[in-house]
C-alpha cells in the first residue's frame, strides 16, 4: 500500500459513507503500524477533519508515517496541534464550567445553607450550628454539663464518681493548652476519665483568663471539686490532670506560623548556596 | 501567543474561586502560611530551566489530552462533591497536561519538580490532616515518655497526656509537630533538588525530613517536660516554647544539611574514585 501526493485515493470516493470507512481504514492502519506517539496525535487530528469533506491526506500530508516519505514542516506541525488543542481546551473549559455553573446554582438554590465543609457542601438542609467565634462554646442556659454540681448532667460521672478527686483550694493549680502543662500534687493521677487520645480541644466558656491559659477558680457547686467551677476543664476527652483550663483549640501556637519555618528554611539555601558560590574559583 | 493567553484566561476564569479561596486561607491559617512563597519558587525553579525548555525539541504527546481531560474531570467531581483538595490538586494537572500535550515529554521533565513543588502550597483534606495529627500526637507523646524515662523523671502517660510528678503536659493538636514537619519536607524537596548527586540521593533527603521532623518533635517534648520540672511550668509557657519551636526546627534543618552533606560527599568520593580508576 503506498500513496503518492497529488494522487489521493480519498477522492476517488464520492460517497460519504464511502469515504468514511475508507478514512477510518487510512487511520486504523497507519495507527496499527506507526508506533510513534505524535503520529498517532496528527492521525487523530486527521481523522476528527473528517467532516470537513476535505482530503484527510492532504491535511495530515507530511506527517512521519513509515508508509509517506514525506516529512511534514514543523510549522504546520505545530499549526495543527494548536488548531487541535484549542478546540480541545475550549470545549472542555466550556463543559467544565457548564457543569460547574449549574452545580453552582444548585447549590445556591432556594433557603439551603452552606455546609461547615470549607463553606460549600450542598448536603445541609438545616441552619449549620453557629460556633462563636471567640473560641468558646456557649452551653445551653448557661451550664456547662461538666461543672461539678449536683446538677451537672455528668459531673458527677467525671469528677465525683470516676477519678480521683484533686484537693480543694488548688486555685494556683494552672493549665497551659497547646504547651499544656498543669501543675498538680505530686503523683496525683488525672481525674479525668481518658478519652480518645489527642482529640480536638473542646472550647469551654469561662471566666476572663487569657485564652490557652487559664487558672482554676473555685468551684461553685455544693458538692463540686475544687477547680471545676466555670472554669472546668474540658480538653476533648483528654484529661489535664483535672485543673482548670479553659481550652481554646488554636489559642496558643507553640509552633511558629509555617511561613516563618519555609522562610527560615529558605533564607538557609540562600546563604549555603551564596557562599558555596563564592568558594568556587 | 495569542494561544497562551487564552489558555491562562481560560484558566484563570475556571479557578479564580479556587485560587481565591486558597490564598484565603493561606492567610488565615498559619499551618498553610507558608503557601505564599510556594508559587513565585515553582516559577524560579520552572525559570531557572529556561534555557533548557527553548533548547528542547518539542514533541507532543497525546497523553497530554488524556491528563488534561482526567484532571478537568477531577475539578469537576472536586466542584460537585465540594472537596477542595481535588479541585486545588487539578489544576497542577491541567498545566501538566497542558505542558505535556503542547510541548512533549522533554518539557514536562524540565518542569516536573516546580510542579510537583506546587503541591506544598495545597492544605490537604481535613480526614488526612486529623488523621495525621492524631498520629504524630501519639508519636511525640510516646518519644516524650521514653526520652523523659532514660533521663530518670518518673512520667506517666495516659494516650497523649504525659503526667510528671509537678506537671502535667499535654501533647495537643498544635504540639504534634506537622507545622513544622510540613515546613521541613518542603525546604529539604528543596534542598535535595538543588544538590548534586543520584536521583534516589535526592529523594532520600526529601523522605529524611519524615523521621527528622518526628523526632526532633518528641526531643522538644521531653526537653519541654524536663524544663518544667525543673523550672516551674514557666518554662513550659509562652514565649520560650514558642521559640523552641523555631529552634527545633533550625536544628531539623541542620540535620538536613547534614545528611546532604554526607551523601554529596559520599557521591563526590566516588567520583574522585572513578576518576583514579581512569
Amino acid at each position: 500500500m503506498k500513496h503518492r501526493r497529488g494522487s489521493s485515493p480519498w477522492l476517488t470516493r464520492t460517497h460519504p459513507a464511502e469515504q468514511f470507512s475508507f478514512r477510518l481504514q487510512w487511520v486504523v492502519e497507519r495507527m496499527a503500524v506507526c508506533a510513534d506517539v505524535q503520529a498517532h496525535t496528527q492521525l487523530l487530528a486527521c481523522s476528527l477533519r473528517m467532516f470537513e469533506r476535505r482530503p484527510c491526506e492532504e491535511l495530515c500530508s507530511g506527517t512521519s508515517l513509515p508508509l509517506n516519505s514525506n516529512r511534514p514542516s514543523r510549522k504546520a506541525t505545530m499549526l495543527t496541534q494548536r488548531h487541535f488543542v484549542a478546540a480541545m481546551t475550549g470545549l472542555a473549559l466550556a463543559a467544565t464550567l457548564g457543569a460547574t455553573a449549574s452545580a453552582e446554582g444548585r447549590r445556591n438554590d432556594g433557603s439551603r445553607h452552606r455546609g461547615s465543609h470549607e463553606d460549600s457542601s450542598q448536603f445541609v438542609s438545616a441552619p449549620a450550628c453557629s460556633v462563636p467565634h471567640d473560641g468558646h462554646v456557649q452551653f445551653v442556659n448557661d451550664r456547662s454539663p461538666f461543672r461539678g454540681s449536683s446538677r451537672g448532667a455528668y459531673g458527677h460521672i467525671f469528677f465525683a464518681g470516676g477519678g480521683t478527686t484533686v484537693p480543694s483550694g488548688n486555685s494556683s493549680q494552672r493549665s497551659v493548652t497547646g504547651a499544656s502543662p498543669s501543675t498538680g500534687a505530686p503523683g496525683t493521677p488525672s481525674p479525668t476519665p481518658p478519652g480518645r487520645p489527642g482529640g480536638p480541644a473542646m472550647p469551654v466558656h469561662g471566666g476572663d483568663d487569657p485564652p490557652g491559659l487559664s487558672v482554676g477558680g473555685d468551684g461553685d457547686g455544693p458538692d463540686g471539686p475544687a477547680g471545676h467551677g466555670d472554669n472546668g476543664p474540658v480538653t476533648g476527652g483528654s484529661g489535664t490532670g483535672g485543673t482548670a483550663s479553659r481550652v481554646s483549640a488554636l489559642a496558643v501556637n507553640p509552633e511558629p506560623a509555617s511561613l516563618l519555618l519555609v522562610g527560615t528554611g529558605l533564607g538557609t539555601i540562600l546563604l549555603a548556596r551564596r557562599r558555596a558560590r563564592k568558594q568556587r574559583p | 501567543m495569542v494561544g497562551v493567553g487564552a489558555w491562562v484566561l481560560s484558566a484563570a476564569l475556571l479557578y479564580a474561586a479556587v485560587l481565591v479561596k486558597l490564598v484565603q486561607q493561606w492567610g488565615t491559617d498559619p499551618t498553610y502560611s507558608h503557601g505564599f512563597l510556594v508559587p513565585p519558587i515553582a516559577l524560579f525553579l520552572a525559570w531557572q530551566e529556561r534555557d533548557r525548555l527553548r533548547d528542547a525539541p518539542s514533541r507532543p504527546s497525546a497523553l497530554g489530552l488524556v491528563l488534561l481531560a482526567v484532571s478537568l474531570g477531577l475539578y469537576v467531581i472536586g466542584s460537585l462533591g465540594a472537596e477542595l483538595f481535588v479541585t486545588r490538586v487539578s489544576l497542577i494537572g491541567v498545566v501538566a497536561g497542558t505542558v505535556l500535550y503542547v510541548f512533549g515529554w522533554n518539557h514536562l521533565r524540565l518542569v516536573a519538580f516546580p510542579l510537583a513543588f506546587l503541591v506544598f502550597m495545597i492544605p490537604l483534606p481535613a480526614i488526612v490532616f486529623d488523621r495525621a495529627t492524631v498520629s504524630l500526637q501519639l508519636v511525640a507523646s510516646r518519644m516524650g515518655e521514653d526520652l523523659l524515662r532514660a533521663a530518670n523523671v518518673p512520667v506517666l502517660r495516659d494516650g497523649n497526656i504525659l503526667t510528671l510528678p509537678t506537671i502535667t503536659l499535654e501533647v495537643n493538636d498544635a504540639c504534634s509537630g506537622i507545622r513544622s514537619l510540613m515546613a521541613l519536607l518542603s525546604v529539604a524537596a528543596l534542598v535535595g533538588h538543588f544538590s548534586d548527586g543520584a536521583r534516589w540521593k535526592r529523594a532520600s533527603l526529601a523522605f529524611a525530613a519524615l523521621p527528622i521532623a518526628i523526632g526532633l518533635n518528641g526531643v522538644r517534648i521531653a526537653a519541654t517536660g524536663l524544663a518544667a520540672s525543673q523550672f516551674g511550668p514557666a518554662a513550659a509557657s509562652g514565649a520560650i516554647h514558642t521559640a523552641s519551636g523555631w529552634l527545633v526546627f533550625v536544628l531539623a534543618l541542620g540535620a538536613v544539611w547534614a545528611l546532604q552533606k554526607t551523601l554529596g560527599s559520599n557521591a563526590a568520593r566516588a567520583a574522585h574514585a572513578r576518576l583514579g580508576t581512569v
